[in-house]
């Protein structure tokens, strides 16, 4: 195992344009990351592995760098209010769970279909959570929107806070009384997408929304509770096992710790459905890159024919539409905060006459 | 005596709501200026300053309106409103109403006086006058307070970053042999967590104040976006009534 950590950090050329690229996708990562409590980090390990990053490397460095970035997001939250950290804790935990039981499915897969199979199963489970989950969240976010910007309890949050199952918890922040059991499926799903696809929000926030009735501002601070949680624990198994490369991290955490607290600073000024909006956009985007990517799986388990040429321009379009999606996401997010702090109008003084 | 004076190269008719800010003698004090400009900012109005000849100055009048108007309306062209200057003489209440009439859409009047807004009585719209005192107290305190915090994030970034950036350069000056030992796995797993630990609380300060410094912060927090909650109307206990005896006979001994 350390043989291959040693050969990687031989292997990359760490110029001005690596740098500078990791430093950007950090700092953006971080943004979205900041403002929708995760997804900001999916592009990295991709964006790694195509600057030459062994994948194991690559998926341990991203970790690496995305629990203290989670954790600096969480406490600038936390200050704003809008942490309750008891429900992250509490989700965390059974993310954990998650996480153990994506492992083992990902290996049985592994073990029967090989690296093509397990890679299938990935991207055919990015496209379907990513695209049921996405849509509802946009319809959602939408109806909010034309209905002026109040948010409401989901009906399903609704029914599960009157059944009175215990041990019931209180959660002060959310403002929630829910039994524990209904938080375990949530955080299982968080766990389990976490180990399939590494961007477990994707489920934890829109679970906390429509099965816990949390906002959609406390559930995305409290993922990121969660994702510290679940990043630290899988960052320090990643490290005994020699696979992060502490170039690759700092540089990232360099820019992801910017774009974090601009990201936090962002859900002060913009509307709650805002942090729905631009969770569902970056999710069918990255949905839909996704599904350029299956072609190639189907390819390797003989299930289609397909020319190489053609395979290697979809996997292009794959990866620049991931890369399409974050900066999406990164846009909405600075207009919106751009648009919000003109409302709140401060102009610049006249300078003072000498 | 009317004369209009474009500033801005828009058209000084558009049919936009407006505040007419008045400079008697030409005069426009800065707190005056200051405040129209963050008023009609935040109302999103355009700005006509009207400049009033009372002295009868002629040219030299001229000459002081227009350095005054020009310094309003770059103030105002800085934050994005569209500005008009007008020149007048005579009466202030008489130009006030002229002007009114001819700007249309003159939303209310701003001037620096308490004493003029007495003297214009009949103007058909509401007349707001701004202190121009410069010992105002208030205003000295939240200048001073404003600088004071501002030097204070300044210096913490500057010593955030100075950390920050010895930081990185401890580990980038020996890049290539602090990854390998720190990738050695193992007991050696505790060196990246805690490396990353470090440089997040070290470098997050940094980023923390350096958005400071450039004005970007959390807005106020907002009551109203609290989320509904949900919870079973609690049901209104019926109190005991207390009944008080009154002895009729309490007092009698005395």
């Amino acid at each position: 195992m350390h043989d291959v950590a040693n050969v990687a950090l031989k292997f990359i050329d760490l110029n001005v344009y690596n740098i500078l690229f990791l430093f950007l996708v950090g700092f953006i990562g971080g943004l979205v990351s900041g403002f929708i409590g995760s997804g900001g980090a999916f592009v990295l390990t991709p964006g790694m592995m195509s600057l030459g990053v062994p994948g194991t490397i690559a998926v341990a460095s991203n970790m690496c760098h995305k629990f203290p970035k989670a954790m600096v997001g969480a406490y600038k939250r936390f200050k704003y209010g809008q942490v309750d950290l008891k429900l992250g804790f509490v989700l965390a935990a059974s993310a954990g769970v998650g996480v153990q039981i994506g492992i083992k499915i990902q290996r049985w897969i592994l073990a029967k279909w090989g690296p093509a199979g397990s890679d299938l199963y990935v991207s055919v489970s990015f496209v379907a959570v990513l695209v049921i989950v996405g849509l509802y969240v946009l319809r959602d976010a939408l109806n909010i929107s034309k209905s002026g910007g109040a948010e409401k309890v989901a009906l399903l949050a609704r029914k599960l806070q009157s059944i009175n199952l215990p041990p019931m918890i209180t959660f002060k922040t959310a403002n929630v009384r829910i039994s524990f059991w209904f938080t375990v499926p949530v955080g299982l799903a968080t766990g389990l997408l976490a180990a399939t696809i590494a961007v477990g929000g994707f489920i934890g926030v829109p679970g906390m929304i429509y099965m816990l009735g949390v906002s959609g501002l406390v559930a995305s601070a409290s993922e990121l509770v969660v994702a510290f949680a679940m990043g630290m624990g899988g960052s320090i198994n990643w490290a005994m096992h020699g696979m992060v490369d502490i170039r690759l991290v700092l540089i990232i955490l360099a820019g992801s710790l910017l774009g974090v607290q601009l990201g936090a600073i962002g859900t002060t000024y913009v509307k709650d459905y805002m942090i729905k909006m631009v969770m569902a956009t970056i999710m069918l985007i990255v949905a839909v890159s996704r599904g350029f990517a299956i072609p190639k799986y189907l390819k390797a388990l003989g299930l289609i024919t397909m020319d190489g040429g053609t395979i290697k321009v979809l996997e292009t379009i794959s990866f620049v539409s991931m890369c399409f999606a974050l900066l999406t996401g990164a846009t909405i997010i600075l207009a919106s905060m751009w648009k919000a702090k003109r409302a709140a109008y401060s102009p610049e003084s006249l300078p003072a006459e000498a | 005596m009317s004369k209009l004076i474009e500033t801005n190269k828009k058209d000084d008719l558009r049919n936009s709501r407006k505040i007419l800010v008045v400079g008697v003698n030409g005069l426009f004090s800065d707190n005056l200026m200051n405040h129209c400009v963050q008023v009609a900012g935040r109302l999103g109005c355009d700005l006509a300053a009207l400049g009033v000849d009372v002295q009868n100055d002629g040219p030299e009048f001229e000459k002081r309106v227009l350095g005054q108007a020009l310094k309003l309306c770059e103030h105002a062209d800085r934050n994005g409103i569209h500005c008009t200057t007008m020149i007048k003489g005579g009466d202030v209440a008489v130009a006030v109403e002229e002007a009114i009439h001819e700007t249309k859409r003159v939303e209310f009047v701003l001037v620096d006086s308490q004493a003029i807004v007495e003297g214009m009585n009949n103007v058909s719209v509401p007349v707001v006058s701004v202190s121009s005192d410069p010992n105002h107290k208030g205003d000295n305190v939240m200048s001073a307070h404003s600088e004071s915090s501002k030097s204070t994030v300044l210096a913490k970034t500057a010593g955030y970053g100075l950390a920050s950036a010895a930081c990185y350069a401890a580990v980038f000056t020996h890049a290539n042999s602090v990854a390998q030992v720190f990738a050695k796995g193992g007991l050696y797993a505790a060196l990246p967590i805690v490396t990353v630990l470090a440089f997040s609380f070290v470098h997050g300060a940094f980023a923390h104040n350096l958005w400071s410094l450039l004005g970007i912060e959390a807005a106020p927090r907002d009551s109203a976006r609290k989320t509904e909650v949900v919870q079973k109307r609690k049901v209104q206990r019926q109190r005991p009534r207390a009944y008080a005896q009154v002895n009729p006979f309490h007092n009698m001994d005395q």
